[in-house]
Order: C-alpha cells, then structure tokens, then sequence
C-alpha cells in the first residue's frame, strides 16, 4: 500500500475542509483508550453505571476528542517528521455513547509565522448520528515543513 | 437543595500517573499515531529530546479524566478544556501528578487551572470551566 503524502503547511490555507471523517465509538476502542490511560470510571464500559447516572448507555470518554480531532485532517495525509503540538481546545455539548459513529468536519482556520516557525490552527467539529454536535476540538500545531 | 459552592483555591482530588513505554505503545496503538519519536527508542534518542515521549493527547486525557471525577458527566455536556500549553515533554519511566484547582466561579460555573507536573516540574497546563458539582447528587464524580 502506498504511503500517504504529507500534509504540508503551504496546502494548509485558512477555510480548507477537510472530508467528513466518521469515527465509530466502539467497545473494542473504548477498552483500549481506557488500558491505556488508566481511567477507569466505569460510565464508559458500564451500563448499570450509566444508567444511574441518567445516561442510557455507556458513554465514550471525552480524552477520544484528542484522537479524533487530529485523525480529521490525518485520514488521508499523515504529519510530517517534527510536528510539535503546541496548544489545545476541547468544547464538548452532549455525550455520545458507545457504539455511536461520530461524524466530524475538520477547517483549518489560521495560519501565521512567527519566529521562523510555521503554526496552523485546525478545528474539527464531531456531531452524532442526529446530526447534534457534541464536541469541537482546536488543534495549535507547529507544522515542520 | 443542598448549597452549590466551589470557593475559589478549592482543589479538585489529585491524580497520580506513572508513565511507561507500555502506556506510550498502548497510547500508540489506541490513536494510530506510530510517530518513532514516541515508539522507538533508538530514533528518538538521537532527537533533541533524548528518548521517546509521550504523544501529547495522552495528559489532555488524564485532564479529562480529572474534570470528569470532580464535575461529573455534566462535564460531558458543558465542559471546556481552553488553551492547554505543552511546555515540556511528558516522559516513560516518570510519575506525574495532575491538578486542578479553582480559580474563580463565573455565570454559576467553575474557572479551573489545570496543571500536570513530573519531574522536570510543569510539563503542561491550561484552563476549563465546568458546571459546580451539586454534591447531593450522584453524578458520577468521585466520592
């Protein structure tokens, strides 16, 4: 398979959408992410827990915005060498639960330089399967190249 | 109803957190994001930061993950995490502590400062507001 070409800052001018990126909020994902963080609160993997809580199913953590606000604008590009993430925004309005696919825009919405570093804000909104928007994440990169 | 109050300095409850390249590989796997300079240990040593690190997203969910034990799931529906700061690298082999600590109640919300510190001191901060935790309800915060 081909590698995918890089996403480079003179493609990414202000008001470039990316294409809708589904994201699916498996069981499978979500046992991962919480083996890998080691949060376990158990209204991400627990129905009873969930429901007590008001809630009709389990609920997928929020710390996925991380993943897939920056899989938005990496589905068909990857990050070349020497990105560094400098800054970070997390907007959530309504949880989704597990087994939901989340559908996500991503925009790049500023560009500048400054001390001869390259810097891009992307900003990725996810809305469920009613089309409610439940999170918006705001990536500050200082893109390499 | 039970008094709602979250007095300025209040500390949300601490996290702990030890890092591995285990944590770091799993992190890897769960993102797709197989960067070398977070997974491979012989690349990342000859990179300005001298091993591997931890990929960014990782503490932002440790900060989750704290937001979330304090406000409970109503952070799910009204939680901000606003302009986090990644300041220096987040690495295996160390532990971290990840607070919180009010700095102001605005519009019946709390203005939170984020910190995670190791031992190289802060290695990421930031801000959130979060709807104040009625403690005479059950919503899913820490007891």
């Amino acid at each position: 398979m081909a590698e995918r070409p890089e996403l480079l800052y003179d493609d990414l001018v202000p008001g470039r959408r990316f294409p809708e990126f589904c994201y699916e909020l498996t069981p499978d994902l979500v046992e991962a992410f919480v083996a890998a963080t080691g949060d376990d609160n158990p209204v991400y993997t627990d129905g009873g827990a969930a429901r007590e809580l008001g809630l009709d199913r389990p609920t997928a953590p929020p710390g996925l915005a991380g993943i897939w606000g920056r899989q938005a604008y990496l589905q068909d590009h990857r990050m070349p060498p020497g990105g560094i993430l400098a800054g970070q925004d997390m907007l959530f309005s309504r949880p989704v639960a597990v087994g939901d696919t989340l559908r996500i825009q991503a925009e790049v919405t500023r560009r500048w330089e400054r001390k001869g570093r390259r810097f891009v804000t992307i900003e990725s909104t996810a809305r469920n399967a009613a089309g409610r928007q439940c999170a918006t994440v705001r990536v500050t990169a200082i893109w390499p190249k | 109803m039970a008094q709602v109050s979250a007095p300025p300095g209040d500390r949300l409850p601490a996290l702990t957190k030890r890092v591995t390249q285990d944590t770091i590989d799993a992190w890897a796997k769960v993102s797709g994001d197989s960067n070398p300079l977070h997974t491979d240990p012989e690349f990342a040593a000859t990179s300005r930061f001298g091993g591997t690190i931890a990929h960014g997203h990782l503490p932002l969910a440790w900060f989750c993950e704290l937001l979330i034990s304090w406000a409970g799931v109503a952070w799910l529906s009204a939680g901000e995490m606003l302009d986090v700061r990644f300041v220096a690298p987040v690495r295996p082999g160390a532990l971290y502590e990840v607070t919180g600590t009010v700095a102001d109640v605005q519009d019946g919300r709390a203005v939170i400062e984020l910190e995670i510190a190791g031992p190289e001191g802060t290695c990421v901060r930031g801000g959130a507001t979060a709807p104040i935790p009625d403690p005479a309800e059950g919503n899913g915060a820490a007891t």
